[in-house]
């Protein structure tokens, strides 16, 4: 996907593992009518990564939908996310994700629920609720009976979670010519348990009414239960929608948009159950959030509501000058302070169009459970390939294939104290094995443990867990990738450690974990590789954690942002998921950098230099290999190479320089690292047609650091396509940057997005 | 016309120097230059050499002799590099050049002389074309051989 959608779309998130958040939206249309379904993934850590921030189709080019249709995302259990959304025929569709929470099988597992009868119009939004993990309800406006008015329609999932029975389940809630509601509107609907649900609807009048489940589940009674909240006056817009919530089992909150005092902005009102669920109290409890005046909105847009904790709601709307606006519910868990509390998220220019609605969605992070602990490993026979220790005073064992005799069990190995390793731990014992095609390995604990952590160092091995089993990337090299029940490693020749490195959780309570090792590269003596094992101090018992909030909404230009808080501190920058654009950058050192040298350090400095400065303006770097090309005597006159006047042209040096482009895209730029140039430059950006890249001389200086450590990105900058500029705060300026980091200018962003070498989608305008 | 160092500067302290320009500032930069082949940066003294080369003035062979001297290769490869443009390079510097432990700053030193071709120094070239530890200082010592004529 270009990382762009329709600007009026809504996004649709779920959080099934702490941490972790999919979502969901339909955009880039093939035509003026359809659009495919496009999902992205976040890290553990809340943050975005991966080829285009993980956004792919879900799908193939035949699986479109209306353009601008909401998808409706629900995940019974950690490891299944089901989808719901109205397609081209108006039938209801679905996706259910793999066992591991990815996307495959035949056309990525859509199927449509009912026959060609169970049409709904087009631009119909289904809800999906899950009360229990094997049960989910779907909920929906549709058939209707004239053009006007549509009835309520469900389907309930059979109990293995599939979809069958007579229509699939579906059939009306209510009166087939009473009960109807604005053809197009969407339901609300929450479950208390997993018997007892509840839904909310805006009426033909505007009024808004209910209907809750019997206690079996089921629905009946009198006209299936509905009936109105609020008297006549608390009528709204006849298409707006509803948002409920229910913070505890006794408790339900409404929020709506409605009653507006001029033809273009309304007030946000809410209403709360009485504490047995029922509808009572004056006016049914309905009451404005916010000054009647002051604190409105576009007519029709729609709130989005959380309750992290107990007592504590969150709202969220946009507002009349396309700003995203919050409250937060007093301790109490009612409505007061200034203002009632609203206040903007985000700077007066992130707007977004003043319909749109923000998705938000509450999640636990990534770290909780406690601090957590290692393996002592207490000894290793080499001989029988078996390991043995303690992990929280209980033993753990780990035997299979080869586990060697280096290992270490005095707490002096050192290299998960790296970056790539979290926690990171000073020194610690580690168990060496070896993947070779045919290994494997089981680890066995004494107790059971929740969420086990493994950090692997110089992986360059694929490591396959049983299919199923949930596992989540904590941290380490890009290099380093989490893919489906499956760790990847990379062969890699930079380190120590080399190949590729990081820690990956493994969601679940385990009393074993088996798992084969195989090489990713033809070597008879295998893969060695850096094994330990952890895990939170009381993981069976975590404490509560502090809940995180998530916010979506879809801006001007189309692009997708995304905030996010956390109890006790403020709400995170807004920040794009998925960029306008990406581009590859390899690194080759003609001087030593494995192990590491000064030189090392230059050049991932430069690199992240490089990176954070792009990304900014929506440009994705990223770091292709990395590779020591000291040793090759064949190059060593080129470490001092010649570029000539490097401006027209390329001397012969520079082609054979150019030449080397081992492991390398065709359309992916190469950095080369030497001594110097002759004659003296600092960097040359000049280079063979079809083989994009620049020369940078090493670290220059050490009385001006400050001074080179641009110099990778100033290049870079020369190959695609900018041109010297007179202003020393500049990334572009020809001499020192006196203002660092330095500044790229809109029309320096446009060429840059313009040139052959960056990818993606075609330029956005700047801003939301 | 007296050229000040603010001038130098702002031809050197740029990522990729118009040395092409910077000529122009003629012998009167080279007093700047000798003291900037001394600073402690050696990418500004790596361009400081070159530049005094590329203007070839009374002081310029003194300037190479010094960033002849530094420590870091990358300033002696400049000189190496900028001798080849000297009218009258001291044989005693493509000497020391020659000689120098980095087989980049030989693999230069050797590439100028190929280009300028100053007197007394075959036996020199000679020798590292037939024993030079590193193969590509002795290809390319071969073959300026032959082009000294030898």
């Amino acid at each position: 996907m270009g990382h762009a959608v329709p600007n009026t779309n809504t996004v649709s998130a779920v959080a099934r593992l702490p941490g972790r958040l999919d979502l969901f939206v339909t955009g880039n249309p093939d035509d003026e009518d359809h659009a495919g379904i496009y999902t992205a993934r976040s890290n553990p850590d809340g943050s975005w990564s991966g080829i285009n921030h993980d956004w792919f189709r879900i799908g193939r080019d035949v699986h479109t939908v209306p353009v601008g249709n909401t998808v409706a995302a629900v995940a019974p259990r950690p490891n299944q996310i089901d989808l719901f959304v109205v397609g081209n025929d108006g039938g209801i569709y679905t996706a259910r994700s793999n066992p591991a929470g990815n996307w495959g099988g035949v056309n990525h597992n859509w199927s449509r629920i009912g026959r060609d009868v169970h049409n709904v119009p087009m631009g119909n939004t289904v809800t999906a609720i899950a009360p229990g993990p094997n049960q989910i309800d779907l909920f929906v406006t549709g058939n209707p009976d004239d053009d006007d008015h549509a009835g309520i329609f469900t389907a309930r999932s059979n109990p293995d979670g599939s979809w069958g029975g007579l229509n699939h389940n579906w059939f009306q809630i209510g009166h087939p010519v009473v009960h109807t509601v604005p053809v197009g509107n969407t339901v609300g609907a929450v479950a208390r348990s997993p018997n007892q649900i509840d839904l909310f609807v805006v009426g033909n009048d505007g009024g808004i009414y209910t209907a809750r489940s019997n206690p079996d589940g089921s629905w009946g009674g009198v006209n299936h239960n509905w009936s109105r909240i609020g008297r006549d006056v608390h009528n709204v817009p006849l298409s707006n929608t509803v948002t409920a919530i229910a913070p505890g089992p006794n408790q339900i909150d409404l929020f709506v948009t409605g009653n507006p005092d001029d033809d273009d902005h309304a007030g946000i009102f809410t209403a709360r159950s009485n504490p047995d669920g029922s509808w009572g109290g004056l006016n049914h409890n309905w009451f404005q959030i916010g000054d009647p005046v002051v604190h409105t909105v576009p007519v029709g847009n729609t709130v989005a509501a959380v309750a992290p904790r107990p007592n504590q709601i969150d709202l969220f709307v946009v507002g009349n000058d396309g700003g995203i606006f919050t409250t937060r519910s007093n301790p109490d868990g009612n409505w007061g302070g200034a203002s009632h509390n609203w206040f903007r998220i985000g700077r007066g220019d992130q707007n977004v169009p003043e319909g749109n609605t923000v998705t938000a969605v509450p999640r636990q992070p990534s770290e909780a459970g406690g601090a957590v602990d290692f393996t002592d490993w207490l000894e290793v026979d080499a001989d029988r390939n078996l390991a043995k220790g303690t992990l929280h005073g209980a033993p753990v064992s780990l035997s299979g294939s080869d586990v060697g005799a280096s290992s270490v069990t005095d707490q002096t190995f050192p290299w998960f104290a790296g970056p790539f390793f979290s926690p990171a731990v000073s020194m610690s014992d580690v168990l060496e094995i070896r993947g070779l095609p045919g290994f494997s390995y089981v680890l066995t604990f004494g107790s059971p443990v929740r969420d086990p952590i493994l950090h692997l160092a110089s992986l360059a091995s694929r490591v396959d867990f049983p299919p199923g089993t949930v596992l989540s990337k904590v941290s380490g090299q890009e290099t380093f990738q989490v893919v489906d029940s499956s760790v990847m490693g990379a062969v890699l020749s930079v380190g120590p450690p080399n190949d590729a490195n990081g820690t990956v959780r493994l969601i679940g309570d385990f009393d074993s974990l088996s798992f084969s090792v195989t090489p990713l590269f033809d070597a008879a003596q295998g893969d060695g590789i850096w094994f330990q094992v952890g895990a939170a101090a009381a993981a069976l018992a975590p404490p509560p954690a502090a809940p995180a909030t998530d916010l979506l909404v879809v801006g001007h230009n189309g692009g997708i942002y995304h905030t996010s808080e956390q109890e006790g501190q403020p709400w995170a920058s807004w920040a794009r998921i998925g960029y306008k654009e990406f581009l590859v950058v390899h690194l080759k050192s003609l001087l030593q950098i494995d192990p590491p040298t000064a030189m090392t350090t230059f050049i991932n400095t430069g690199f992240n230099r490089l990176a954070q400065l792009l990304s900014q303006f929506e440009i994705r770097v990223f770091r292709g290999t990395t590779e020591d090309l000291s040793g090759n005597s064949a190059l060593a006159h080129l470490v001092n190479v010649d570029v000539g006047e490097c401006n027209n042209g390329t001397t012969d040096e520079q082609d054979e320089l150019f030449a080397n482009r081992n492991r390398v895209g065709a359309g992916d730029l190469v950095v080369y690292f030497v001594q110097s140039t002759t004659p003296p430059f600092g960097g040359c950006a000049t280079h063979p047609d079809g083989r994009p890249g620049a020369i940078v001389v090493q670290a220059a200086t050490s009385v001006a650091p400050g001074a080179s450590q641009w110099t990778l990105a100033h290049e870079v900058g020369h190959v695609l396509g900018l041109d010297h500029v007179d202003n020393t705060d500049r990334l572009m300026t020809p001499g020192n940057i006196t203002n660092p980091p330095p500044d790229i200018s809109a029309d320096e962003v446009d060429t840059m997005l313009e040139s052959d070498w960056t990818r993606g989608c075609s330029p956005d305008p700047s801003g939301w | 016309m007296a050229v000040s160092i603010e001038a130098v500067l702002a031809f050197l302290d740029q990522v990729e120097p118009q040395y092409g320009e910077a000529v122009r500032l003629g012998p009167d930069a080279v007093p700047h230059l000798r003291r900037l082949v001394q600073e402690e940066d050696p990418m500004r003294a790596s361009k400081a050499a070159y530049l005094a080369g590329l203007i070839d003035g009374d002081e310029s062979p003194a300037v190479l002799e010094q960033a002849s001297q530094r420590d870091e290769p990358a300033v002696r490869v400049a000189a190496a590099y900028a001798a080849q443009h000297l009218t009258r390079a001291p044989p005693e510097l493509f000497d020391r050049l020659l000689s120098d432990y980095d087989d980049g700053v030989r693999r230069t030193a050797l590439k100028s002389i190929g280009v300028s071709r100053p007197s007394g120094l075959t036996a020199k070239v000679e020798e590292l074309a037939s024993g030079d530890e590193a193969d590509h200082v002795r290809e390319l010592a071969r073959e300026t051989a032959r082009q000294l004529g030898s």
